[in-house]
């Protein structure tokens, strides 16, 4: 059989197994399994296995569960709580304020947990209803909680940057630490924005917000309320940046800075740090199955001769490798519609590494706009899944509604991508200035 | 009917073993990088099996929680189909077990045969301070035999094979997927 066939072919079983509702490593799996019976024998067996042992004992994917396990420690100890008081005090009397607010936590929240998922659905429970019974328009308010939680995957710690480092084989801190300006710079383009509009319109947002007004003192004091997370940042990028640590070992001090933060809130309890550890292990546990499986459907490509083939083909074409960059970002933007962000990444990444490096593009650059790519196809209608982790919390907003909402910021974000691809030293520069 | 129920008793305990084992190995690993970091650059002492043993506890905490993720239902899959097509709902639910059934314990038999290899070869790892292999990939076949019963058991009703906990917490918020 013809490679294109077998990649074809491949996909597409892998895809309407995803569909069928099977979990993800039960879709490999069986991927997996046929693949080499029909390409090696029965005797390959035995490889399936160690290259499972193998991904597993790799030390560099230990960062994964350790950065979740540093997300649940400050979600169960209540910390979280601490941080949205802190924030909404420094953000002040603003007319709009709530919408910077929503911003402004839904961006630190996907920075702390790493999950857009996670983010959308909390604050769709939580600000959503207060933002609304304020008076503040219900399409913007989920457009910024949307917004914010897109950039959960590229600020740092981000579990799916280290996902994509490991299989892309490219420098972990490189990608962690490349997210930090975009993010921040994508944060201050949504709130510019919000503002504007709101300056626009004035009817968004409400003239005047019940509620005390916050002195220096106070907001002095909030300040001083964030400084234990500044230390959790600095336990995992600082120690990163100044060399003392290499990735997992910065999310391992994460934790502790974590564990230490919960404390000096006094909120540390065995309880709590018992339910983190057997949450954080449970979800990490799904996410490696997956990485486990995918990664021998990653060789199992290499065998079919499909990635050599398809490196063959690029190299043969007279295509402008800016069309070829184009067309490899438009096909995760819109897949990630309808496929989860991982399952998409596992499928995509084995097939785009070695076309990229026939394209020569900076590989830290070119998966950082990956990255806020396939989030992005997250919260896009018709079937961004952040879109249903928000409709989930507020059931009495209509989908269309969401959608509406979405339109502004999935717009701003390609904006964003635009910008950071005509300027590639938006991304690069951290990365370039550690190393 | 007993003895069914006391093998899926026994299968819950060590379900929940295998709970308290992989929350156990996460949390070492917490502490074994964090001792690494700190004899490395305070006190000048590089250790020789900081890495090895965080490798291996790797391997721990996937596959010790494998049968409580599969318990849980807990596994990431993307029930759009299930969302646009209620209907489908219950057909899909029984195909996804009977495919899990015989995945999984298709791939613990795969994976049972390499223990056996490993055992019959007294192959060790490749570290600075080798262990038997067999220590780490047993743990593969644990999370995939404990899986297979799981889907198994989501298929047949009744209250003897519902499944049980004794030690994980309720649920609660938390992260979800990501």
């Amino acid at each position: 059989m013809e490679w294109y066939w077998t990649l074809s072919i491949g996909i597409a079983l892998l895809v309407v197994l995803f569909m069928t509702g099977a979990p993800i490593f039960l879709a490999f799996l069986i991927i997996i399994v046929s693949g080499v019976l029909m390409l090696l024998g029965d005797s390959a067996f035995g490889m399936v296995v160690n290259s499972i042992y193998e991904t597993a004992t790799t030390a560099s994917l230990g960062t994964v569960p350790l950065f979740i396990l540093l997300g649940e420690i400050l979600f169960r100890s209540g910390c979280m709580e601490v941080l949205l008081d802190s924030i909404d005090k420094l953000v002040g009397r603003v007319r709009g304020r709530q919408y910077i607010l929503s911003i402004s936590l839904s961006t630190v929240l996907g920075a702390l947990s790493g999950s857009a998922i996670a983010v959308g659905a909390m604050l769709g429970r939580s600000l959503l209803p207060i933002m609304r019974r304020r008076g503040y328009d219900t399409r913007l308010s989920i457009g910024t909680i949307l917004a914010g939680a897109c950039l959960a995957p590229i600020i740092p710690p981000s579990i799916l940057a280290i996902i994509v480092g490991t299989l892309a084989d490219v420098s972990i801190a490189s990608l962690l630490i490349a997210g930090v300006i975009p993010g921040i710079f994508l944060a201050v383009l949504f709130v510019t924005a919000c503002l504007i509009k709101v300056r626009l319109d004035p009817s968004l947002a409400p003239t005047e917000e019940a509620g005390e007004t916050i002195d220096l003192k106070g907001k002095l004091r909030a300040a001083a309320g964030l400084l234990p997370f500044t230390f959790i940042i600095f336990m995992v990028m600082g120690l990163i940046m100044l060399g003392v640590a290499t990735p997992s070992e910065s999310a391992a001090t994460g934790v502790f800075g974590a564990i230490v933060t919960a404390a000096y809130y006094r909120r540390l309890s065995f309880r709590m740090l018992y339910e983190s550890v057997g949450e954080a292990a449970l979800l990490a546990s799904v996410i490696m199955l997956i990485l486990c499986s995918a990664v021998m459907f990653t060789q199992l490509l290499a065998f079919t001769g499909a990635t050599a083939a398809l490196t063959e083909v690029v190299t043969t074409m007279d295509v402008n490798r800016w069309v070829m960059f184009f067309m490899m970002m438009l096909l995760p933007f819109i897949l990630c519609m309808f496929i989860d962000q991982l399952g998409l990444m596992l499928i995509v990444i084995p097939i785009y590494l070695p076309i990229l490096k026939v394209l020569e593009f900076d590989p830290v650059w070119f998966w950082l706009l990956f990255l806020l790519n396939i989030t992005l196809g997250a919260i896009t209608p018709p079937f961004g899944y952040v879109m249903f982790a928000v409709k989930a919390a507020a059931q009495d907003v209509s989908m269309g509604e969401i959608f509406s909402a979405s339109w502004l910021f999935v717009g701003l974000t390609l904006f964003g991508m635009l910008i950071m691809a005509l300027f590639p030293e938006i991304v690069t520069f951290l990365p370039e200035l550690v190393q | 009917m007993i003895v069914v129920r006391g093998i899926c008793r026994l299968h819950d305990a060590l379900t929940d073993a295998g709970y308290i084992a992989g929350a156990l190995a996460l949390f070492s690993m917490a502490a074994i990088y964090c001792y690494e970091v700190v004899t490395r650059y305070f006190l000048g002492v590089a250790t020789d099996w900081a890495n090895d043993t965080f490798s291996n506890l790797l391997v721990i905490t996937i596959f010790a929680m494998v049968p409580h993720a599969t318990r849980a239902g807990q596994h990431i899959a993307i029930s759009l189909l299930w969302e646009l097509v209620p209907s489908w709902r219950t057909g899909l639910t029984i195909l996804t077990g009977i495919v899990g059934v015989l995945v999984c314990v298709f791939a613990a038999w795969m994976s049972f045969g390499e223990n056996l290899r490993h055992i019959e070869m007294q192959l060790v790892t490749e570290q600075n301070h080798p262990l038997p292999k067999i220590w780490m990939s047993a743990w593969i076949s644990f999370g995939f035999i404990g899986a297979a019963l799981y889907f198994l058991r989501g298929l047949i009703p009744g209250e003897a094979v519902r499944p049980r906990t004794w030690v994980t917490p309720r649920k609660t918020d938390s992260l979800g997927e990501i």
